[in-house]
């Protein structure tokens, strides 16, 4: 790839991914950060648009879908460097930790944590470790599942190890459901189904400001039954809210029992595709491809708002 | 006679001036832009307009989520359908102490000739139970403007109940109206006639009524029931023998209960709450005739007065 397009013009398609303004105002920026001219910029940029990479439409750019490919293809090759491996004995080891720590409180919501800790493990990764998720806020829709993010947290350094072992104790900042207060934590929840709304309302406010980066959020397959999870889902489409990224830790479970039992849910994948948005389906224990899957969400910026299914188990008993 | 204004009208112009100076104000609507007029503020700051659709609860989350993300979102539709989402105010909005304000039109009994689906008369007490949250009533379409102006600049959620199209005058443009304090708009020493909404005017015609009779009753608007300006109303029972408290409201829960609740733990006095006796609204082919109805008249509050001053 590198042999067609020379460094300037990967950079400045690199950019575009997430840019939203006129192409000028991206070669200044593209020209202060990088110490490059901006006449140099400026002659790349139209290489680009003669290959039919990007496009330009009232002065504001954009990748075009041979633009986008390409685009997809070089974060590709970024993620063959990237190392996930760690994640494994971390994943081990937090998971015990989970156990731990909600036997005494009489194993509150364990599962639930468990199923979706690789989740938010990744997520955190890519967000903080490796630096290749812009996210911007995340939003854990199923809050019974808070001792999974603290866990977390803790070994992203955002909560002291001391501090969780007072989780649900009188007068502790951790709340057994997500609270927010010096942490990750935008609003409380709890109340299940509300996540996906909030979601979309922080993606619309970015947009209103012309910030960059994603809004995630994690919900469990039980809350879909509830109608605001629809109400958001159509809200998200209506608006294009292709900076918003949902997760669903497809468990199988719910409070009564298995899900298909209790309310179905299936058929899952078609319905989300039907309220308009773009879904995919992966192993959500297994952490590369989950961060490639994110990744590749984030860069599909076609309008869609961005669905994972994430099958997960969450040892119930 | 009073000039009659449209409360509705007066929020929604009120809302377009401060769209101007507030430029991180948004409006949130669910479908109803053009019966609560916010459909002014949606031509003037297009951007800055959301339409989420006849959802309620998803109306109140993505407000949760622009105030998050910094912005100043204001919710609104009629009260009775607000109420849907009474859940989300309580566990996204008021519980992460965000900055939502809330404007419900076509409160009480306003909305006559839709009858008791669309009818409201118990959002004041489920409100007010919520904690920090302010509950704002105005009485007029001048108060409207000052008491939304004043919801915009203190942080944190806010109710604010209004009415429909009937809004007789109770103060000039110039008179001020502060969130918190209580308007006493007359004196008198024998009896205290507190009202909220359109009662307001109702109760200053019949404190005229009451002179005629020899009764001398001090009027006050209790525009905000949450926090309640708990010093002005102690210093009103100390000042008269009694109180009548007018509300366009179910008795129970609304100003009536949260001004008993205060004068019978610090200071027990007589109150006489003139309202909706505990029952839903009905279809009517006219406003004032409805309120008439269940009792809410310049009549029954000269009746209630004379109760206080056990010469009813």
């Amino acid at each position: 790839m590198s042999r067609i397009l020379n460094e300037h013009q990967l950079v400045i398609l690199k950019e575009l991914v997430r840019h939203r303004g006129s192409l000028t105002s991206l070669l200044r920026r593209v020209s202060l950060e990088h110490g490059t001219p901006l006449s140099t910029l400026k002659f790349n940029a139209k290489r680009l648009k003669d290959l039919g990479l990007i496009e330009l439409n009232n002065k504001r750019a954009c990748l075009t879908s041979a633009g986008r490919l390409i685009t997809n293809i070089l974060s590709y090759d970024a993620l063959k460097q990237l190392d996930t491996s760690s994640l494994k004995s971390s994943s081990t080891t937090l998971r015990k930790k989970l156990v731990e720590l909600l036997e005494p409180i009489n194993g509150f919501h364990m599962a639930s944590s468990l199923s979706c800790l690789d989740i938010i493990l990744v997520l955190l990764e890519g967000w903080l470790a490796l630096g290749v998720l812009n996210v911007k806020a995340l939003i854990l829709s199923k809050g019974h599942a808070a001792p999974a993010l603290y866990v977390a947290m803790c070994k992203y350094r955002l909560l002291h190890e001391c501090e969780l072992k007072g989780i649900g104790e009188l007068g502790s900042k951790l709340q057994t459901h997500a609270e927010p207060g010096g942490s990750i934590v935008a609003v409380p929840t709890g109340s299940l189904g509300q996540g996906l709304s909030v979601a979309n309302g922080i993606a619309m406010a970015m947009r209103m400001r012309g910030e960059h980066g994603f809004v995630y959020t994690i919900l469990g397959d039980g809350e879909l039954d509830e109608g605001q999870v629809w109400e958001a889902a159509a809200t998200a489409s209506s608006h294009g809210l292709d900076n918003v990224i949902a997760i669903i830790d497809r468990n199988n479970h719910q409070l009564t029992g298995p899900t298909e039992a209790v309310k179905k849910k299936e058929p899952l994948r078609a319905k989300w595709e039907a309220f308009g948005w773009d879904v995919v389906e992966v192993d959500g224990h297994d952490h590369e491809v989950l961060l490639r899957t994110l990744i590749s969400a984030e860069l599909d910026r076609n309008g869609r708002p961005k669905l994972v299914i994430a099958r997960t188990e969450g040892m119930w008993s | 006679m009073r000039r009659v204004e449209s409360f509705r009208e007066a929020f929604a112009r009120a809302l377009v001036e401060l769209g101007e100076l507030m430029k991180e104000l948004v409006v949130v609507d669910a479908d109803v832009a053009s019966s609560t007029k916010t459909v002014l503020f949606a031509k003037k700051f297009p951007t800055r307009f959301v339409e989420v659709g006849i959802s309620e609860q998803d109306m109140v989350g993505v407000a949760a989520g622009l105030a998050v993300a910094g912005m100043v979102p204001l919710v609104s539709t009629f009260s009775t359908f607000l109420l849907r989402a009474w859940e989300q105010i309580r566990n996204l909005v008021a519980r992460g102490g965000l900055n939502v304000k809330f404007v419900a039109t076509h409160a009480g009994l306003s909305d006559y000739l839709d009858g008791s689906s669309h009818q409201c008369l118990e959002d004041i007490a489920v409100m007010r139970v919520i904690p920090g949250m302010r509950v704002l009533v105005p009485s007029d379409a001048p108060s409207t403007k000052s008491l939304l102006r004043d919801s915009l600049s203190v942080k944190g959620p806010v109710y604010m109940r209004l009415g429909r199209d009937y809004a007789p005058r109770v103060y000039d443009e110039e008179d001020e109206v502060r969130l918190g304090k209580v308007s006493v708009l007359r004196d008198g020493s024998d009896v205290c006639i507190a009202a909220c909404g359109v009662m307001v005017s109702f109760s200053l015609e019949a404190a005229k009524e009451l002179e005629k009779m020899g009764i001398k009753a001090m009027v006050m608007d209790v525009h905000t029931v949450k926090p309640l300006d708990e010093g002005a109303i102690l210093k009103a029972s100390y000042e008269t023998k009694g109180f009548v408290v007018v509300e366009e409201h179910n008795i129970v829960g609304g100003l009536g209960g949260a001004i008993a609740e205060l004068l019978a733990e610090k200071r027990p006095t007589r109150v006489v709450r003139v309202g909706v006796k505990d029952s839903f609204g009905t279809c009517s082919r006219d406003y004032l005739s409805l309120l008439n109805y269940y009792g809410l008249s310049v009549a029954e509050i000269v009746k209630a007065a004379k109760v206080v001053l056990d010469e009813g």
